[in-house]
């Protein structure tokens, strides 16, 4: 190449110490850049190195604020994109803490817990942990669960696309064969359970104006997160149906699966469980279009 | 599908719909990749559907072109699949890093201009483009700082790099304005030294300004609308290059999809008459 250098400057002098300093290597450079932008204060051993090679374009009076200004814009505009990256994943966990608590906890987050990839699609899993612990929503039981309610309503938002069952299908199995039917569920399916009623608090602060939930005497939740068509739902699912997919999900035919659910409505002593309940429950999932594939071999 | 000289837009989700049932009458659109590494789901489907209508660029901002490190083989990876899915018109990507050792820092940050960075780019882009089997554009960032090292003017540097790497150059004109007005350089003057024949698009979008210390700063927020004074940066531009395909960015405080169709128009106009007076 045979470019003419425009501005030739190879060593400079630092206006915080006076002395000449060699420059970084382009490593030396990204690595004092990454530090300083993520710390909570401009780290006074790196950064000072790094601020004396910025030139200063105002004059002489405030060069030295003037550099740490235009090094602070980018400090602001990254850790300002990625909480709000992580306010555009959890706006109901947002809505319960309030935006002043919230923003605090993202900017904290995601100083500590940077994206590891550029696409932020799927950043922010940890913030479910973060919020259990972070001591402002100590009092908040339930915040974590409904952080992660928001997450898996992420992950069904972008699963792979997946045609449901084809009913006719399940016309064509003889009736003493339906026990041994093994079913395979839409990749966006997630069975989510919790002590508090996340479905309820989640619905709630969606809407405009938010009403009094009286929590501790909801009833705990048991939650089906998958996307039907491109629509994410979460469905509300008695313990029974649940525990009943809860099997199917994890490769077990429907007698294995029935019998599953009958063991631990026995062992919960809930009330009991008719045979001829399993017809409904199994019209119901096929009627939610969770499915994807039934077959009777257990290599779906 | 080749992108007409004509005005795109950046497809925004908010208006996926409206564009699937009104038909506009717009050149293309571009989508930056890294909002659709997913498997499936609302964004395929409708840029999907947009595509079969519409030529497409992909516009990357998370490949890190200038990290000392090198490239991540798994966002090289995951851009493929899109190429490959969508088969795109122009892949472009930009003059910065974003990227260092695990952390992905989300923003376009600005490299020293040396003969060690134009190596760094140079191998960088070369991988890319071995890898994705065609060329892409390089766009010029806008900048809040200058290093004193540099050895380069970074529309010299911009140049050096597109025919050492055979990669073309992706012009933004709010870019040149925004930091020729932050360090003090000539804006004409950049783009007069940009050999028309590098250039494959150009970009226009709005700024901010921001007080600092001593002075003010502006922003390349892509918050707003393009503003005259880089319109007429832009006539500059087309007058010296030709024309060639040009974007509208908006990609905060998003507005009717009108509004943005009414800001390509302007761009359209402009490359319209262009093309009766010189053609």
């Amino acid at each position: 190449m045979n470019a003419v250098p425009s501005i030739v400057e190879p060593t400079s002098k630092s206006p915080f110490s006076g002395i000449y300093m060699q420059p970084p290597s382009l490593n030396q450079y990204q690595k004092a850049f990454t530090e300083n932008l993520l710390s909570r204060q401009l780290l006074s051993a790196s950064s000072e190195e790094f601020l004396s090679h910025i030139k200063p374009m105002f004059g002489e009076t405030g060069k030295e604020q003037e550099v740490s200004d235009r090094f602070t814009i980018y400090r602001n505009n990254v850790i300002l994109s990625l909480s709000t990256a992580i306010a555009d994943s959890f706006p109901i966990v947002k809505r319960l803490i309030g935006e002043d608590c919230f923003t605090r906890a993202a900017i904290e987050y995601v100083r500590t817990s940077p994206p590891e990839y550029s696409s932020l699609l799927f950043y922010g899993e940890g913030f479910i942990d973060f919020i259990r612990s972070y001591p402002a929503c100590a009092e908040l039981n339930y915040i974590a669960d409904v952080a992660r309610l928001e997450w898996l309503y992420i992950n069904a938002f972008h699963a792979q696309d997946s045609a449901p069952l084809d009913i006719g299908k399940l016309q064509t199995v003889s009736p003493e064969d339906i026990g041994d039917l093994y079913f395979e569920c839409h990749p966006s399916s997630h069975l989510l359970m919790s002590d508090w009623p996340i479905d309820a608090i989640w619905e709630e602060n969606l809407k405009e104006e938010v009403g009094i939930l009286d929590v501790a005497n909801l009833p705990a939740s048991k939650l089906l997160i998958y996307r039907r068509d491109l629509q994410v739902q979460v469905v509300a699912l008695t313990t029974n149906c649940f525990n009943f997919l809860y099997a199917l999900k994890k490769r077990n035919n429907i007698a294995e699966a029935w019998s599953y659910t009958l063991e631990l409505q026995k062992s919960e002593s809930r009330p009991e469980l008719d045979e001829s309940e399993l017809g409904g429950m199994l019209g119901y999932l096929i009627g939610l279009s969770v499915f994807t594939e039934a077959q009777i071999k257990e290599n779906l | 599908m080749p992108i007409p000289a004509r005005a795109g837009v950046g497809l925004k989700p908010e208006h996926y719909e409206i564009i699937l049932s009104s038909n506009p009458d717009i050149g293309w659109f571009e989508v930056h990749p890294e909002n659709y590494m997913s498997a499936g789901g609302a964004n395929h489907h409708y840029l999907g559907k947009i595509r079969e209508r519409y030529p497409l660029s992909l516009h990357g901002v998370g490949l890190s072109l200038g990290s000392a490190s090198g490239l991540r083989a798994d966002q090289l990876k995951a851009l493929k699949m899109l190429v490959d899915r969508y088969n795109p018109s122009l892949v472009s990507e930009h003059l910065s890093w974003s990227q260092f050792g695990p952390n992905a820092l989300n923003d376009l940050l600005p490299v020293p201009y040396t003969e060690e960075a134009l190596q760094v780019f140079s191998n960088n882009i070369d991988q890319t483009q071995n890898f994705l089997q065609r060329q892409i554009l390089i766009e010029n960032p806008s900048s809040y700082f200058q290093l004193d090292y540099s050895s380069y003017a970074e529309w010299d540097f911009l140049v050096a790099l597109a025919k050492t790497s055979g990669a073309g150059i992706l012009l933004d004109v709010n870019n040149i304005y925004v930091s020729a007005a932050n360090h003090g350089f000539d804006a004409e003057n950049y783009i007069k030294n940009i050999p028309p024949e590098l250039v494959g698009e150009i970009h226009l979008a709005g700024h901010s300004v921001q007080q600092v210390t001593g002075g003010k700063i502006l922003i390349d927020d892509h918050g707003s609308a393009v503003i005259p004074k880089v319109w007429s940066l832009y006539e500059h531009a087309l007058e010296h290059i030709g024309n060639r395909p040009t974007l509208i960015e908006w990609d905060a405080n998003i507005p009717e999809w009108s509004r943005l169709y009414d800001e390509a128009k302007i761009a359209d106009r402009r490359l319209l008459e262009r093309s009766t007076v010189y053609s």
